[in-house]
């Protein structure tokens, strides 16, 4: 070793030193990383604690407001607008219906032939659209959620 | 009877059939209340949609008939 110039062995000096200084960077870093991990995992991953706190939030938030986000007091008066104007639409068709039956009746009651014209075909048709709707429009009842029950008229 | 007035018959009693479901029907809406589902009122309006149907259906036979 005494043989090597002067030369060759500042080389290996410098060399080692470089890898000294190279594996005490690379050993704070991982050090630093790890020290760091679980500050930063806090901010990104949620705890199944704070999870179901979020859960009982969201309920908290539906149970204060009515359907759709609104207000509760709103959504009844709602219902109660839309109820109102489907009896008053049920009432509207089958006033129309007696009336049509009525002047169909009467036609025939009239008339010497066992054919229907065509208008009184068209009044048929009209009545079998109008009940159709009568049941549909009976059918589509809106009941407010504060009844907690749905309200059915059974045969009379 | 003729067949004709055998017909004319049928007709008559359908139509009679009509009104006296549509007046039901207009008695049993009368009565239900706004926010309640009413059983009777789905059972007559179905019952006078069929009638009705029926007798389209049949004036659209005899016609065809003819």
């Amino acid at each position: 070793m005494s043989d090597l110039n002067p030369t060759a062995a500042n080389i290996t000096a410098i060399s080692r030193q470089r890898f000294a200084s190279l594996l005490f960077l690379a050993l704070l870093l991982i050090v630093s990383v790890r020290a760091g991990l679980p500050q930063s995992s806090k901010g990104v991953v949620l705890s199944s604690q704070s999870v179901v706190s979020l859960q009982h939030q969201t309920f908290d938030n539906t149970a204060d407001t009515g359907i759709g986000g609104l207000d509760p007091v709103m959504a009844a008066r709602r219902m109660k607008m839309l109820n109102n104007e489907r009896h008053r639409a049920l009432i509207s068709d089958c006033d129309k219906l007696l009336k049509l039956a009525t002047e169909l009746n009467d036609e025939i009651a009239r008339s010497n032939s066992g054919a229907l014209t065509p208008e009184q075909l068209r009044k048929v048709a009209e009545i079998e659209k109008l009940a159709h709707g009568v049941r549909e429009k009976m059918t589509m009842t809106i009941v407010s959620p504060s009844a907690g029950y749905f309200p059915v008229a059974g045969p009379q | 009877m003729t067949p004709e007035e055998k017909r004319k018959l049928q007709v008559a009693q359908q139509c009679a059939g009509l009104l006296k479901l549509a007046t039901d029907l207009k008695a049993q809406v009368d009565k239900s209340r706004k926010d309640e589902l009413s059983v009777t009122v789905v059972r007559k309006a179905a019952e006078l949609e069929q009638m009705a149907h029926k007798v389209r259906n049949g004036a659209a036979l005899s016609t065809s008939n003819e």
